[in-house]
């Protein structure tokens, strides 16, 4: 069974179709990416599966339930997290804050006991924090974990929301253009990771990305966007042979 | 240079992670406790102000320092929970329940006053409590039945403990006491998850969102914990000015608030006792400066707001971190010395908040 599966999926701004029907599932242990013009619909996608907004028509099926409807916050506790195309930090905050906010799924102890600071609030406040510098160490992070992120280049800023994503601990992660802005070097340890993330973390991974080198690499399976709509899905060779896939990049009309 | 050795995860979460911390607070608690010993009557009242405006000051700093809810209407949770305790006090309760009820019931209108203000933010939001705080300021005055209105309304002799609450010593200790559990308390909360939820709230509430955070339930908590506190303020605040009336809790005192929050550093909670102390050298500074200036500035009505204002608007443009901040840089800079950077507190470029998500 898909652990994603996107059935017939539709909104529009106004006049704009953002996403006009599109369909597809994603396997578990899959790195599946969608690529396709600015403006094709991608980030909206992503926007609707972690219910920014409420699609106007369509399903939104994970890991056997249908979320179409779920409440925003809800979506991270089945078991999905995301990075954002600008990212989306909490930019007054230290990297170290940043990461343990990505364990918020997660917290056990209750409001009062946290104004108290009682023993088990101290106790969750260590579990979340050893599992925050496994992320730390995972992404060599160390360097940076009291610093303000607003005070990092742009290419660490990226790798932070990724951490904060890993340490909410999702089946599914959603990156949404994660190389873009990173150095190749960057981009090249952005693939080890994937690698990692998948066979050591047992991650699946939903990505937007342009990079079609870096999608060569470490993606399996591609949908190609334009318009609001799917063009062609197949392997990452597959597609890029494909005429309307080819017409669109080019900006021709088929 | 300083160095910090850490071998143990707990260290980190300790109220002062640093001995100097420790030392430094410690010094001051100790000042402050010996403050009757050697300060005059009139002096010993007004730091008692400084210390109620300080349980204010932490209440509004937690719902706009830390969650980024601007409110220009806090005075009105001080009125409700001025009036709230006085009212329980003359039915015949105790301080020590009357004062957290009073707190109670500022916090639950606070509640109230979260669900509308949900889906505002900055500006509309700043708007709509000050518009709120208009409204509590009439009921105020025409519920006469319950608050006697523009009549005003005496506050009742109380005690605690024995203690007189009319004798200005008891009474500061007991502000100091009440003062040092909110900050301890309001620390904790920062220092766990929902505080880190409230942080998260104000830089990016889609990105709060993604990861777990409620924000219909964090707004909430944060206004209503913020509206309590101010409110046990408010219930202190009445047996200082003894006599109660609805004016006393107007758009200036609100404007006061919000300085202290300001000119401290949003933030932080030092930030917020910093704020306080800079009011307590201000106010008497333009008492004093009026009998200087000629009397057609000086006698102005309004004098005073307009200073506040000033000050308000040199912060935000000139030092938008505040007295905190501005003591942050200076520490840093001993702290690295010699290897100091001056881009260390430069922020990179952010993208506009509408163009974020797409
Ligand atoms: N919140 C929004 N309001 C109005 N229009 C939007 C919104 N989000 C996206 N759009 C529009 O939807 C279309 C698809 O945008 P998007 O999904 O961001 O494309 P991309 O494939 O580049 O990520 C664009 O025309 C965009 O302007
Ligand atoms: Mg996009």
């Amino acid at each position: 069974m898909s652990l994603l599966a996107v059935e017939n999926l539709a909104i529009r701004f106004g006049g704009v179709r953002a996403v006009d029907g599109v369909s597809f599932a994603v396997e578990p242990g899959q790195v599946y990416t969608i690529i396709g013009p600015n403006g094709a619909g991608k980030t909206t996608v992503f926007n609707l599966i972690s219910r920014l907004f409420d699609s106007d028509n369509g399903t939104v099926t994970f890991d056997g339930r249908d979320i179409t409807r779920e409440r925003p916050h809800r979506i991270v506790r089945h078991g999905i997290a995301r990075t954002f195309q600008n990212l989306e930090l909490f930019d007054h905050a230290t990297v170290l804050q940043n990461l343990l906010l990505g364990r918020h799924r997660h917290r056990t102890v209750k409001l009062l006991d946290e104004i108290l600071f009682l023993p088990r609030v101290t106790r969750s406040e260590v579990a979340h924090r050893e599992k925050a510098e496994e992320v730390i160490e995972f992404l060599e992070l160390e360097a940076h974990r009291d610093s303000p992120v607003a005070s990092l280049p742009y290419g660490v800023r990226k790798v932070v929301e990724l951490g904060r994503a890993l340490c909410a601990e999702p089946k599914l992660l959603l990156l949404d253009e994660p190389a873009s802005g990173l150095n190749p070097e960057e981009t090249e340890n952005l693939a080890f990771w994937i690698d990692d993330m998948r066979s050591d973390l047992g991650l699946t991974i939903l990505m937007v990305e342009h990079d079609l080198t870096l999608v060569n690499e470490v993606s399996e399976q591609v949908l190609v966007m334009n318009q609001g709509q799917a063009l062609a899905e197949g392997s990452p060779a597959e597609v890029q042979k494909d005429p309307a896939v080819i017409a669109a990049y080019l900006g021709t009309d088929e | 240079m300083r160095f910090d050795f850490k071998t143990r995860y707990e260290q980190d979460l300790r109220l002062f992670p640093h001995r100097t911390d420790l030392l430094g607070n410690g010094a001051l608690l100790l000042c402050m406790l010996a403050a009757p010993l050697v300060l005059p009557q009139y002096f010993l009242g007004e730091l008692t102000f400084l210390l109620v405006y300080g349980v204010a000051a932490i209440g509004l700093m937690l719902l706009s320092g830390f969650a980024g809810l601007i409110s220009l209407g806090h005075a009105a949770f001080m009125g409700i929970g001025a009036y709230a305790h006085a009212i329980l006090l003359e039915a015949g309760l105790p301080f020590a329940l009357s004062l957290p009820l009073a707190g109670l019931i500022a916090g639950a209108i606070g509640m109230l006053l979260g669900i509308p203000a949900l889906r505002m933010t900055g500006l509309y939001l700043a708007i709509a409590t000050l518009a709120f705080s208009i409204i509590v300021e009439h009921v105020i005055g025409k519920w006469e039945g319950l608050t006697q209105g523009h009549g005003g309304m005496q506050v009742p002799e109380a005690s605690l403990a024995g203690f007189d609450m009319g004798d200005i010593e008891s009474f500061y200790y007991t502000a100091l006491a009440i003062l040092c559990l909110v900050v301890v308390g309001t620390a904790n909360l920062l220092r766990s998850a929902t505080g880190r939820a409230l942080i998260a709230l104000r830089d990016s509430e889609v990105a709060a969102q993604a990861l777990g955070v409620n924000l219909p339930y964090a707004k909430a908590v944060a206004f209503s914990l913020s509206a309590g506190i101010t409110g046990i303020a408010g219930g202190l605040f009445a047996h200082r000015i003894g006599w109660l009336e609805p004016g006393s809790f107007n758009v200036v005192l609100s404007l006061q608030l919000l300085m202290m929050v300001v000119v401290g550093g949003l933030g932080s909670l030092k930030g917020a006792l910093l704020g306080v102390a800079f009011l307590g050298v201000l106010d008497p500074a333009i008492a004093i400066l009026k009998d200087y200036l000629p009397s057609a500035i000086g006698g102005a009505a309004g004098l005073q707001l307009f200073l506040f204002g000033l000050v308000l608007v040199l912060f935000v443009l000139f030092e938008p971190l505040g007295l905190y901040g501005r003591w942050l840089k200076i520490k840093a800079y001993f702290d690295h010395f010699p290897m100091y950077r001056r881009a260390t507190f430069q922020r990179t470029k952010t993208y506009m908040q509408s163009e974020r998500y797409r």
